[in-house]
């Protein structure tokens, strides 16, 4: 029965070389990432929280797997930023035998991704495709460890809720009109109108783009209290400078979702840049520890002594990619891909990156997203309370 | 030797037919992500093919070809999506859409030269681009647009990658089948005549922006198909990816180290770059761009005139040194 099976499910084609996952002593995880192209500089820190992982699980000797310890062995492919090269080596990795995978970078990437996965029964942990609708898809091998999308925005708002005083009364989303900043804006607007908020209609720009002032332009005469950025770096320092040179001063402050921790952000908008809220799927103040990375300090100390920079949370997320998919192999006792799937589902565990678990759609909906405050030229880590670095500063926009 | 001249026509053909048996025949051998990647270089090599009609033929660069393959793609996507059409249905009529485009802007367009003409179909591609990503309504905007593959609402059910081996394999048969069509043909004389200089041919009764028009529309009508099962093939496409001026880049690339305005030309240029760039991608993975930058200078200023033009001069003269050959080409 298993055989016919067997048979059916490769049909008139090549059979592929078997075993690749787990022959000999090591642990076959493929990688595709965007070394080159629109996200090469996400795709090299992602990079380097693969390699990390890699590092630390190997200084341990490896994985123990079924009584025997496997070295971690990633191989790393470059797919041009482009979703369908990121399919097409998932594919590739396929035939090798290589059935786990970790995901490239972006929800681009990962939901093409996601779908060969699903059909060639390989098992793939996401660092970096946060958009729900990868989600909404009834996939059953696709697991993120990151915070899902609708929560960029809606922890920002929560935050302005617990803390800001006094309490804001009307917001405004302004958003990028790619996939993932629509859903962050989506997520965020039902948040905000749960939380009591009078939300007003967004406001939606071309991604990637500098010139955001016909937005701004239309929410200046509705005078709200907090403008909310659904977008990326560029984005994001062009909303706090046109603001503040078309004269939109918003009562509360500014929130954006991923620029304001990036370090550019700081260093660029200068004194403009304070007291701009942000998100973040990871802070080196994030609470947990695992035994591999021990807890988000000693990571953030790891990161700089072997690469050079402070630890970004595209580092964080793909190092507790791998890691999770390292502890799911550990507990399966077994390399197959079927056995780790089912191990990644009942996966409940600390770590540096927080806790990771997964819901049954394969989404971390455990973990909070961290929201960080400019101060003094820093991101510093307001919320949530028990992770706080530094108190919330509010308004924003007093100075 | 008086047979022999009697079933030299036939060869092109023969060989042809030989070509498309060996390719279905290698469908087998191939694992599922092998057959994906030989999948590719089919795409390539219609898109090559198709470019070739009036880049190579007559001499005009379009640098704006994947708009035709963004139309083709994104009418497929919004008629399966919101107009329940089979796939089968959105082929045709997306390849006849993008075929009406070329026409349309081909008429004013065509009668710009030269650079003028690269650099406004650039334009056109950049402008389409633009209308579907503010679009959102219709093609889904940036966010892109997911094709109904799965579900009640799949019109067609998903090929596989099996299907779309077969589907793209004949599309590239298509595409060298017309090109070999178009060589032999009175417009393919024509096409050469402008090539060589317009105004001459123009007097010797050729009506020149009829026939550019409807080469444009014909290489549009190809690209366009193509566009539309590539659209289908990844199921969620995004303007960036369906417009993106690489795989312009890529077209013209391939026509010209294959040898443009021939028929094998395009087909060669497609297979080697394409293979060429994913062997190096696979095998060097942090610089696999600049290598394949650095082949494509050497083999431009090796062989000037495409691999396909040299070797028949070469056979031709009896020189087969390459540094004869750039002298010959004055570089």
């Amino acid at each position: 029965m298993a055989c016919s099976l067997a048979l059916a499910a490769c049909g008139s084609k090549g059979e592929a070389p078997s075993g690749g996952s787990g022959t000999g002593d090591t642990l076959a995880i493929g990688a595709s990432l965007s070394l080159t192209g629109a996200l090469a500089r996400e795709g090299k820190l992602t990079q380097e929280g693969y390699q990390l992982c890699q590092d630390k699980v190997n200084a341990q000797g490896g994985v123990p797997v079924g009584g025997k310890k496997l070295k971690l062995a990633i191989e790393y492919q470059d797919d041009t930023s482009k979703p369908d090269t990121a399919a097409q080596l998932v594919d590739q990795f396929n035939d090798k035998g290589v059935k786990l995978i970790l995901a490239s970078y972006g929800s681009a990437n990962t939901e093409a991704q996601a779908a060969v996965i699903e059909r060639n029964g390989q098992v793939m942990v996401d660092s970096a495709g946060a958009d729900n609708k990868i989600f909404s898809k009834g996939y059953k091998r696709t697991f993120a460890v990151l915070s899902p999308a609708t929560e960029y925005a809606s922890s920002i708002v929560k935050s302005i809720a617990e803390l800001a005083q006094p309490k804001p009364k009307s917001v405004v989303f302004l958003s990028a009109d790619d996939g993932f900043s629509k859903t962050v804006t989506e997520g965020g607007m039902k948040t905000a109108q749960e939380q009591g908020f009078t939300v007003m209609s967004p406001q939606y720009f071309k991604s990637g783009t500098s010139d955001v002032s016909s937005s701004l332009i239309k929410v200046k005469g509705q005078r709200p209290d907090v403008i909310i950025g659904s977008v990326h770096l560029v984005e994001g320092i062009a909303i706090v400078k046109q603001a503040k040179e078309l004269g939109v001063v918003p009562a509360g402050g500014f929130g954006e979702t991923v620029a304001p921790p990036t370090p550019d952000f700081a260093k660029t908008l200068g004194a403009q840049a304070e007291n701009v809220l942000g998100s973040s799927q990871w802070t080196p103040s994030t609470k947990g520890e695992d035994k591999y990375f021990g807890n988000a300090q000693q990571y953030t100390s790891d990161i700089r002594a072997k690469f050079g920079h402070d630890a970004e949370y595209h580092d964080a997320e793909a190092s507790a990619a791998c890691l999770a998919l390292t502890l799911a192999a550990e507990s399966a006792g077994s390399t197959s891909p079927d056995k780790v799937r089912d191990a990644l589902a009942a996966l409940d565990t600390a770590s540096f990156f927080g806790k990771i678990k997964f819901d049954p759609t394969g989404q971390n909906v455990y973990k909070p997203m961290s929201v960080i405050q400019i101060q003094k030229g820093k991101a510093v880590t307001v919320w949530p309370k028990d992770a706080a670095e530094a108190s919330f500063i509010w308004p924003g926009t007093a100075s | 030797m008086a047979a022999a001249a009697r079933w030299k026509p036939l060869v092109p053909w023969v060989s042809g037919v030989l070509l498309l048996l060996a390719a279905l025949g290698l469908q087998s051998q191939l694992y599922s992500g092998q057959e994906r990647t030989v999948t590719a270089i089919f795409m390539f090599v219609a898109l090559a093919q198709a470019w070739n009609l009036l880049g190579g033929y007559a001499g005009y660069a379009s640098f704006g070809q994947v708009v035709f393959f963004g139309i083709g793609g994104y009418f497929t996507a919004v008629a399966m999506t919101h107009w329940h059409l089979s796939f089968w249905t959105c082929l045709v009529l997306g390849g006849v859409v993008a075929a009406l485009f070329g026409a349309l802007i081909g008429m004013p367009l065509l009668r710009l030269r030269g650079h003028y003409f690269a650099i406004a179909t650039l334009g056109v591609a950049e402008g389409i681009r633009e209308v579907v990503t503010n679009l959102p309504g219709l093609t889904g905007g940036g966010a892109g647009i997911t094709l109904p593959t799965v579900g009640d609402q799949a019109t067609t059910a998903y090929l596989g990658n099996d299907g779309f081996y077969l589907l793209f394999l004949a599309l590239a048969a298509l595409a060298v089948l017309v090109s070999g069509l178009v060589a032999g043909s009175r417009a393919g004389y024509a096409l050469r005549a402008i090539h060589q200089d317009e105004q001459a041919a123009a007097a010797m009764g050729v009506n020149t922006t009829r026939i550019k028009v409807l080469t444009f529309a014909l290489s549009g009508l190809i690209t366009g198909l193509v566009g539309a099962t590539y659209a289908f093939q990844q199921v969620t496409i995004f303007p960036e990816r369906l417009f993106d001026v690489d795989i312009t880049v890529l077209m013209v690339v391939m026509v010209v180290i294959g040898g443009s305005g021939t028929v094998l030309g395009p087909l060669v240029g497609a297979v080697i770059l394409q293979f060429l760039s994913e062997y190096l991608r696979q095998n060097y993975t942090s610089y696999h761009i600049f290598l394949l930058g650095a082949i494509i200078i050497v083999a431009v200023v090796l062989l000037p005139q495409g691999a396909v033009n040299y070797l028949r001069d070469a056979r031709r003269t009896g020189e087969y040194s390459l540094l004869a050959n750039v002298r010959r080409y004055r570089l």
